[in-house]
């Protein structure tokens, strides 16, 4: 092969005005994301929730004076000033205080009220909006006169105990979450003789506690993260890379005496990526298998009927090969260039749906997933610009070209799921069950206008938001990859082998 | 100059082989005329021999390189001009030559230099930023003639160039060739128009039903016309004893009213009026016709078919 003339008419090809504009639609396709960034992202405003509380009375018993700490932060944990909290007792007598949070977020309430049973009523006023929720009656909590006893929740749920242990986006790297810890030591003083401990663990069950030693790891099993220097302290874990999707991180605050005050669980993932990404990905799994997998294929068979099939069919090639270049040159320098300009479109497609769920969500898309999306837009790109070469060497003309081609996009793109539910009622299956979840997996695996969802079902381990372990359905990394290879080279050399051996 | 050995081609085994066993050269310096009837091979040879299509025995050798094993080497000493040329239909003159001169690793000034003498050199000066889809027929030829001089081939491939163009098309591309053969390069012209073949090649191949029948130079053939041609005679009256006497002449006679048509006739026509006067035949007019390339042609054919 003589490269010049090779990299020549590649240059020529992926400079043409048909690759450019189809290139362009690609790129303008992946901007279709944004109406469904905006439904994802829609819920509650950031901050509004109940709030973490921690209460204790200075007794000996709670009529002396009831005291409420709260905090309100922002989605990475910084405080958020001049929120209102509002405590109402409501009895025999009402009694209500207000507190605004201090540039720390903090808020001190303290309702004094004489022994009797009230219903208590929370509000807290942001910026965002304003909550009211009840509280425990003051006479069913029985504490001890100091003790602090968290009695609100907060995001996440705040954990077991009275420490609120809670997960906040880390303010340098979005794609990874800090935790929170929220206490107060006996009397409400600033809690200093407390240290947080981590441990990661392989999966949820299987853990009992040991009663105040830990629960469910003693501190000795776990790893210091750092003391509680004040009401609210921020840590940054290292969660470990190549964990599984089940693995959980624990964490257990403990008292100087090594008596746990709270503890909580997240799975490891979730501390890897924030909340929001989670949400990107379900969103980009279903544009990347919906909306990519449905036009990609158009868009490949569009720009090899144009690159090569038309050129081919009509004798136009005949005029170039006349040149000082060879069949396989020629042929394969304009299979090369076809793929690779569809590729990097939808890498691109895939760079600007990753940079607008950021832009919604504050974190990209994880690394090895929008790999695995680019690799399987590729594959599906070299397959039909391999079958439609192929097919330009089989027909005649180039009307019946375009009607095959639009057939085989019709029947693998457009009617693929109609069609494998036909022939899975008429085996006896029904729709959702397991028959006929396999059947449609497997029909994946010949249709390679579905490779993309075949790569989502095994990289997220679901399908259609359903968790489902998927090599129990047959779908496992060696037969993905081994049918990806297959699907970008079988056709390929097909073609190629016509393309030198037959005029 | 290129060789053609020995190249046979068959797209249907049921069809038999379009060609078969073809074996020609052409030298430099020399123009050479290849002549059949439609579907005699001719294209199916041509195409061969620019590697556009692959024999399925046999082989072509352009200036010592094979065209299928060598196909970049020997594509860059070839210049074809097919008979219908298929360019990229949206693209215009210019860019597409600019794209043709890379693959000849001609740099983009000398691309553009070259392309802008040669569209004037075959007369499309003014039509460079055209589309060729807009182009006639006749200027689609002149503009595939200006990319086959792109490289300044040492041997050019014409497929019926000529059909299609008006005379003073015709007149271009006999000059051209002529002005070809100077500089010594080796030129295949395949044409219906028998008499610019006559008028041009030195050596002229026949080829009917895939086969080479026949090749001829031109001294040869003006050997043959001097002694055969076509004898029409007009009597006054025809008359079964003129008839009798003008087919005993030899040759094909063809009686169409008083006119007597002998093809294939070799003798001296004044002699044949005498002795039609002598018999009493009074002959209104007596002409000879020597015999063409045509006739030699379809004599070849004839005689081909027959010994099949």
């Amino acid at each position: 092969m003589i490269i010049r003339p090779f990299l020549y008419d590649f240059k020529k090809t992926i400079t043409s005005k048909t690759v450019i504009i189809l290139v362009a639609i690609i790129l303008l396709i992946s901007l279709t994301i944004i109406p469904l960034t905006r439904i994802g992202s829609s819920g509650p405003p950031t901050g509004l929730g109940q709030a973490p509380i921690l209460y204790y009375h200075d007794g000996p018993s709670y009529n002396i004076g009831n005291h409420y700490l709260t905090y309100f932060t922002n989605q990475y944990g910084d405080g958020i000033s001049g929120a209102t909290v509002t405590i109402t007792f409501q009895g025999a007598k009402n009694f209500t205080q207000m507190a605004l949070t201090n540039s720390s977020g903090l808020a001190f309430v303290t309702v004094n009220a004489p022994n009797a049973s009230y219903s208590v009523m929370f509000k807290e006023q942001l910026p965002g909006g304003e909550l009211s929720t009840s509280l425990p009656d003051p006479a069913s909590i029985h504490s001890p006169s100091g003790v602090i006893t968290r009695i609100g929740g907060g995001f996440g749920g705040g954990g077991f105990g009275d420490a609120s242990i809670q997960a906040v986006v880390d303010k340098h790297n979005s794609s990874k979450r800090d935790i929170q810890v929220f206490y107060a030591a006996n009397f409400g003083a600033v809690p200093s003789t407390y240290t947080l401990y981590y441990k990661v663990v392989s999966s949820f069950g299987g853990y009992s506690c040991k009663g105040t030693g830990g629960c469910p790891f003693n501190y000795t099993d776990m790893t210091s993260l750092g003391s509680l220097n004040g009401y609210l302290e921020t840590f940054d874990p290292t969660i470990p890379t190549g964990l599984n999707e089940t693995a959980q991180v624990w964490f257990e605050l403990f008292s100087q005496t090594k008596t746990e005050v709270g503890s909580t669980n997240f799975p490891a993932f979730e501390l890897r990526q924030p909340r929001q990404p989670i949400m990107s990905t379900g969103i980009a799994s279903f544009f990347f298998s919906g909306v990519f997998g449905f036009f990609i294929p158009l868009m490949a068979i569009i720009g090899s009927y144009s690159s090569y099939g038309k050129d081919r069919l009509t004798g136009v090639l005949e005029s170039v090969l006349a040149r000082p270049v060879t069949k396989r040159g020629l042929a394969m320098s304009r299979f090369l260039s076809t793929v690779l300009s569809f590729t990097l479109a939808s890498a691109a497609a895939v760079g600007v749906v990753d940079l607008l769920l950021n832009s919604v969500g504050g974190s990209f898309l994880d690394q090895s997933y929008a790999l695995a999306i680019i690799a399987g837009l590729a594959v599906e790109v070299a397959a039909f610009t391999g079958l439609i070469f192929l097919l330009s060497h089989l027909l005649k003309s180039t009307g019946a070209l375009l009607g095959i081609s639009i057939v085989l996009f019709l029947v693998l793109d457009f009617f693929w799921s109609l069609i494998i539910l036909l022939l899975t009622f008429l085996l006896g299956g029904t729709s959702g069950s397991a028959v006929a979840l396999q059947a449609t997996f497997l029909s994946y695996y010949a249709n390679p206008a579905q490779f993309l969802s075949l790569i989502n079902v095994y990289v997220l381990q679901s399908s259609s938001g359903v968790l489902l372990q998927s090599s129990s359905y047959g779908v496992t990394l060696p037969a993905v990859i081994l049918d990806g290879i297959l699907w970008a080279v079988l056709p390929f050399l097909a073609f190629l082998y016509l393309a030198i051996k037959r005029d | 100059m290129f060789e053609i050995k020995a190249a046979t081609k068959v797209f249907s085994a049921k069809q038999g082989p379009a060609i078969s066993a073809v074996s020609f050269d052409v030298r430099n310096g020399e123009i050479v005329g290849f002549v059949g009837l439609n579907g005699a091979g001719k294209t199916t040879t041509i195409r061969i021999a620019v590697g556009v299509s692959l024999p399925t025995s046999g082989t072509v050798v352009i200036d010592g390189h094979d065209i299928t094993r060598e196909k970049p080497e020997a594509s860059k000493s070839i210049g074809w001009v097919p008979e219908l040329p298929n360019f990229e239909p949206n693209a215009k003159a210019w860019s597409m030559m600019r794209y043709l001169a890379g693959f000849y690793n001609i740099d983009r000034e000398e691309a553009r230099r070259k392309s802008k003498d040669l569209l004037a050199s075959v007369g499309l000066s003014g039509f460079e930023n055209r589309k060729i889809r807009t182009y006639s027929q006749g200027m689609k030829k002149r503009f595939s003639l200006a990319v086959s001089l792109l490289s300044d081939p040492q041997n050019f491939l014409f497929d019926e160039v000529l059909n299609g163009l008006d005379p003073e098309g015709i007149h271009f591309f006999r000059e051209l060739m002529r002005g070809q053969k100077r500089m010594n390069k080796a030129i295949l012209l395949s044409s219906h128009i028998l008499t610019e073949i006559e008028n041009v090649a030195d050596r002229i191949v026949f080829i009917h039903r895939g086969r080479v029948i026949k090749i001829v130079t031109r001294d040869e053939l003006a050997a043959y016309e001097g002694e055969k041609g076509v004898l029409r005679i007009i009597l006054q009256n025809i008359t079964d004893d003129a008839v009798s006497y003008l087919k005993s002449l030899g040759g094909t006679a063809l009686v169409q009213g008083n006119e007597v048509i002998l093809s294939d006739f070799r003798g001296d026509s004044s002699q044949v009026n005498s002795e039609l006067v002598k018999k009493g035949i009074p002959v209104r007019e007596i002409k000879f016709e020597k015999t063409g390339l045509e006739q030699y042609f379809f004599d070849l054919i004839g005689k081909a078919d027959s010994a099949k």
